[in-house]
C-alpha cells in the first residue's frame, strides 16, 4: 500500500468571473448536476470553488497531469463530509493505479477554497515509475 | 489564427507572462496558466471560433501551447466543415 497527497487552492473570485463570462456553460463543463444542485443550484460560489480546488487535488493523486480528464469524471460532495465519486476517465485512471480509498479535507474563506485529498493505492508509489 | 488565439491567452489565460513574447510550442502552464484558467481559455476559445471541444479534446495536452491549441482548432473547424 502506498499513499499519494495532491492539493490546490483556487480563488473564489476566478470562480465567480467564469460563471459571470460564461455562465451555465462554464458550470455544466466542470461540474456534475449533483455538485450543482449540491452548491445552492450553482449559486454558492465558495461551495464550487472548494469542489474544483477538491477535483484538482484528486487528479493530482493519480500522477497524471492536471486536465487529463473530464473534471466532472472526479465528482466531489461536500457534505455531511466530503466525498469523491469517480466515473468515465477518472475511474479509468483510478484503476489503472489501483486507487482504492480517497480521504479529503478541504477549507474555503471568502477569498480561497483549498482541498488536500490522500488517496490510498496498491501501484508502486510514483517515484518508482521513473526510468523504469 | 496564431493572432487570434494569442488575442485569447491574452484575455483568459492569465499567465505571468506577455503571451505574444511566448513561442508557439512554449508550454502555457509553465508561464503561470492554472488549471482553472485553462477551463476559462477553453471556454473562451469555443466562443472566438464557434466550435465546442469534445470530450475527447478535454486533455492538458491539447491546451499546453498555441501549437497544440491551433491544431485542435484546425480539426474541430474541419469536422464542422464536413458536416
Amino acid at each position: 500500500m502506498s499513499y499519494r497527497v495532491g492539493m490546490d487552492i483556487v480563488e473564489v473570485s476566478d470562480v465567480e468571473g467564469s460563471i459571470a463570462r460564461f455562465g451555465d456553460r462554464y458550470l455544466r463543463r466542470v461540474f456534475t448536476q449533483r455538485e450543482i444542485s449540491a452548491c445552492d443550484d450553482g449559486s454558492d460560489v465558495r461551495c464550487l470553488a472548494t469542489c474544483f480546488a477538491a477535483k484538482e487535488a484528486a487528479l493530482k493523486t493519480f500522477g497524471t497531469d492536471v486536465g487529463a480528464v473530464d473534471l466532472r469524471s472526479v465528482e466531489i460532495l461536500l457534505d455531511p463530509e466530503p466525498v469523491v465519486t469517480l466515473s468515465g476517465g477518472g475511474a479509468r485512471l483510478a484503476v489503472c493505479e489501483r486507487i482504492s480509498h480517497f480521504s479529503v479535507s478541504v477549507v474555503a474563506s471568502a477569498g480561497y477554497a483549498a482541498a488536500v485529498v490522500l488517496a490510498e493505492s496498491t501501484a508502486k508509489p510514483l517515484d518508482d515509475h521513473k526510468g523504469s | 489564427m496564431d493572432d487570434r488565439i494569442r488575442d485569447v491567452i491574452a484575455a483568459h489565460a492569465r499567465l505571468a507572462v506577455d503571451p505574444s513574447t511566448l513561442s508557439e510550442h512554449e508550454d502555457l502552464y509553465s508561464a503561470g496558466m492554472t488549471s482553472h484558467a485553462s477551463v476559462n481559455l477553453m471556454l473562451a476559445l469555443e466562443n472566438e471560433f464557434d466550435v465546442e471541444f469534445p470530450d475527447r479534446m478535454l486533455r492538458r495536452s491539447v491546451f499546453e501551447n498555441v501549437a497544440s491549441i491551433r491544431l485542435a482548432l484546425v480539426e474541430l473547424c474541419a469536422e464542422e466543415s464536413a458536416a
